[in-house]
């Protein structure tokens, strides 16, 4: 009976948070909705960042689609007079198309050697954009239009629609014999390509996927804050902040992404507003007790208990 | 039908497979023998696409699979198992094979009719109460049936099997023989790489014998087994048409350790003990698998422990050189408590160990490797080069190859190594954990001899063996392990005569 009941409740309860997602804006004020858009702007780039790690290869460097997305929206929009939503997705297309060309060199390497290949060449673009002065603004940065003429109600539902999107992408992908092939090439490539499985293409749409997400977003932060250099565009926060969050929700699930995303972002502004001084030690100091304590992350904790909870429910039954 | 023709890989200057050509016929067992580092796997891999052959083809009917990538070649209708088996460790075993049919020739887009197929498979490999098990829970045999059951998934033309066989017992093999000779029907050409010559003489059609990459010859198992280079290089000893060695045969080579029949022998009190184990315990988590066994070494002493893959030997060995905390339990070594000191500090005490799959430091030179067993026991390094000429003395091969790195020699080699580097602290009581699992016939002849000398040099020896009647010729006593407990304690004298023991363990 609770087989059958299950996707019904899983129906009624995402109909229910998106209900309460679509209210929100109108019921926060400006301050809270600025966190509201922060929170789903990490949502979406700790999801998109997930799923080049589900297929084994850690990116520590996705800095590097986000700014080069912040630049080519702000640039699409004033340069060619682009629409600044068709500007956000000429952004997400550049990304990842310099993603499907980049793969077929990055992925010679695996492990640490491709995460410092792709943190170097964030830096190698920030130092482009700092340099190209005609184009870029050098280290003066670039001003943007504000997004949807400063409406920030439109700005959350457009990042909103975004992460939606990313959301139902992922989990239909679960459904797919794609789901299992990615599975089973993280930690055997060799072996898994020995069954058939198209490794290489499965990681280079993977990898282009996930940079055009992160490339989107980045056209989004761009008019979002109406200012961008390459200090900013390119930051190492940009780059690891998914990956903390990835590891602290729960790595390789939507879940946890997203639980990763909504609570650090807001413990770190709460800590930020509570603490004067020090806050970033005391979020330092909650990362690794909570690395040390929940190594499979929140949601690994959460589905560890529930399936324990479950199979005792089963014994009973025996 | 396969063709190889003219297949030619040289790594780094060495030429690994040189010229080899042969085919697999649909409906045939094809059997590829040779020593370790005669290419086998290399002509494996080139096969199935894991690497690029510098010239040479390969067709399968008339397509041509040369250079193609693995998933292309498995699609083409080629499947294979790993000589390590390499299953995805964070799928169940029904998602392993699920996800093969998902991917394999004439893929499956349908998850439903996957999942069907899949369900067979795990019927015909009698995997049901492990469906859903992770392959770490498994035990070795079980794993090796998965990995059979994936490939086989797939509906292969052509079947290419690693080494199934390797660390098997003998009634495991039996088991794992029928097995294939199941799979075996007319629209599959199977292609094995086997150690096991028992397997080899019941199930090939015909055998490719490869040495130092080249084709020796081919020929039906019976060519194979009297062709004299063959018997040279690589048997090492006449083997019946059964494919085992005669047990009596072989005693008559050794010198045959005084029978007293009738008066049966006590073994604590018939030696002095060096090591003395007691109600020993172990476990991992939640999982006791080792449930108070009682154990001595005796002084100058070769002790074995036999038994199926997961019954607890390796445990008990872990448990003893203190790398697993025992439950309950003592071990004492020359007397003295060991039972909770750390492992280095037992190592220390002359306790020296060679750890299964052998774990040598793969970029670290031979010598270097032999040197680090000395590192840390005080009187052993500042005795390290003359220890060094001993042990060349031992392995006059080992000093050949001194310099090269511990990674590119070959598996006995490397097996010589790992025992080198635990002789080298002088300990007094030596424990082996497989040492010759996944070697050549003569090669595991050659590493029983080592491992005979050592003994000779007043070293005490606890062997865990899969190898029972190399355990049976070598062994002084032997201990039988059936699921974590200690069933049979006996001389080796005694059960090698012992018709209903020998043919418990497939011997007869």
């Amino acid at each position: 009976m609770t087989s059958n009941a299950a996707p019904l409740t899983a129906a009624a309860a995402g109909i229910v948070a998106i209900s309460a997602l679509a209210a929100l804006p109108f019921l926060l004020d400006a301050y809270m909705l600025h966190w509201a858009v922060a929170v789903l702007k990490f949502v979406v780039l700790t999801l998109a960042w997930d799923i080049l790690a589900r297929t084994g290869q850690v990116s520590f460097g996705h800095a590097a689609f986000f700014g080069l997305g912040a630049y080519i929206a702000v640039l699409a929009a004033s340069a060619f007079g682009l629409d600044q939503i068709l500007s956000m997705l000429v952004a997400g297309v550049v990304a990842a198309g310099l993603a499907t060309c980049l793969s077929a060199l990055f992925f010679r390497v695996r492990g640490i050697y491709f995460a410092i290949l792709t943190l170097a060449f964030a830096e190698v673009l920030k130092v482009c954009a700092t340099m190209l002065t005609d184009i870029t603004g050098g280290a003066m940065g670039l001003s943007a239009r504000p997004l949807f003429g400063g409406d920030a109600i439109k700005g959350y539902f457009f990042i909103l629609g975004l992460a939606l999107v990313t959301i139902i992408g992922m989990g239909l992908l679960s459904r797919t014999r794609y789901h299992f092939g990615i599975l089973a090439m993280r930690g055997s490539p060799d072996v898994a390509a020995a069954f058939g499985i198209p490794v290489v293409a499965i990681r280079t749409i993977a990898y282009s996927v996930s940079a055009g997400l992160t490339g989107v977003v980045g056209g989004f932060y761009a008019f979002y804050t109406t200012y961008i250099n390459p200090e900013s565009a390119f930051e190492v926060a940009i780059s690891v902040a998914p990956v903390i969050m990835s590891i602290f929700g729960g790595l390789y699930s939507i879940a946890g992404g997203i639980i990763g995303a909504v609570t650090l972002t807001l413990i770190q502004e709460y800590l930020r507003t509570t603490f004067e001084y020090g806050s970033l030690i005391v979020y330092g100091l909650l990362l690794i007790v909570s690395i040390l304590f929940m190594p499979k992350g929140v949601w690994g904790l959460i589905a560890g208990l529930w399936s324990r909870r479950s199979s005792k429910c089963r014994d009973a039954d025996r | 039908m396969l063709k190889i023709r003219n297949l030619s890989k040289s790594f780094g200057g060495v030429r690994a497979v040189d010229n080899v050509s042969f085919d697999v016929p649909l409906g045939s067992i094809v059997a590829l023998i040779g020593p370790n580092g005669a290419g086998k796997t290399s002509t494996f891999n080139l096969i199935s696409g894991l690497a690029e052959p510098d010239t040479g083809t390969v067709t399968l009917f008339d397509k041509q699979l040369t250079g193609k990538s693995p998933d292309d070649v498995c699609r083409a209708g080629i499947a294979r198992t790993f000589q390590i088996s390499q299953l995805f460790e964070t799928l169940s075993v029904r998602e392993n094979i699920q996800t093969a049919a998902l991917f394999g020739r004439r893929p499956r887009d349908d998850l439903q009719a996957a999942v069907v197929r899949a369900n067979e498979l795990v019927r015909a490999f009698d995997l049901v109460r492990h469906a859903e098990a992770l392959p770490k829970d498994l035990t070795f045999a079980q794993r090796r049936n998965v990995e059979i059951a994936r490939a086989l998934v797939m509906d292969p033309q052509i079947l290419l099997l690693d080494e199934v066989l390797a660390g098997l017992t003998a009634s495991e093999i039996e088991d794992a023989i029928a097995t294939i000779e199941r799979v075996k029907s007319p629209t599959v050409g199977i292609l094995l790489v086997e150690h096991q010559m028992r397997a080899v003489m019941r199930l090939a059609d015909s055998v490719v014998v490869m040495m130092q990459g080249s084709v020796l010859m081919q020929g039906s198992p019976d060519e194979v087994r009297r062709h004299p280079k063959v018997l040279s290089a690589y048997l090492g000893e006449e083997i019946d048409a059964s494919g085992s060695l005669v047990l009596q045969r072989s005693e008559d080579a050794l010198p045959a350790t005084s029978p007293m029949d009738g008066e049966r022998q006590t073994f604590s009190a018939a030696v002095t003990p060096i090591l003395a184990v007691r109600g020993l315990s172990a476990g991992y988590g939640p999982l006791t698998a080792l449930h108070g066994i009682d154990l001595d070494v005796g002084e100058n002493e070769l002790v074995a422990l036999i038994g199926s893959n997961g019954m607890g030997k390796s445990t008990a060995l872990k448990a003893i050189s203190g790398l697993l905390e025992p439950l309950t339990g003592t071990v004492h070594f020359e007397g003295r408590d060991i039972t909770r000191l750390p492992p280095h500090s037992i190592a220390r005490l002359g306790l020296g160990q060679v750890p299964e799959g052998r774990q040598l430091f793969q970029y670290m030179s031979v010598e270097d490797n032999l040197l680090l067993g000395a590192a840390f026991v005080a009187q052993a390094w500042c005795a390290r080069r003359e220890r060094l000429g001993e042990i060349f003395a031992l392995f006059p091969r080992l000093a050949e190859r001194r310099t090269q790195r511990a990674g590119r020699l070959s598996g006995g080699e490397q097996q010589m190594v790992a025992i080198g580097r635990a002789l080298m602290a002088r300990p007094r009581l030596l424990m082996l954990d497989e040492p010759t699992i996944g070697l050549a016939p003569i090669v595991v002849a050659e590493t029983f001899e080592a491992i005979r000398r050592i003994k000779g040099t007043g070293v005490s020896v606890l062997l865990v063996e899969q190898n029972v009647g190399w355990a049976l010729r070598v062994a002084d006593r032997v201990y039988v392990m059936e699921s974590g407990r200690i069933v049979l304690a006996e001389t080796a004298e005694k059960l090698r005569s012992s018709r209903e023991f020998l043919r418990s363990f497939g011997l007869e």
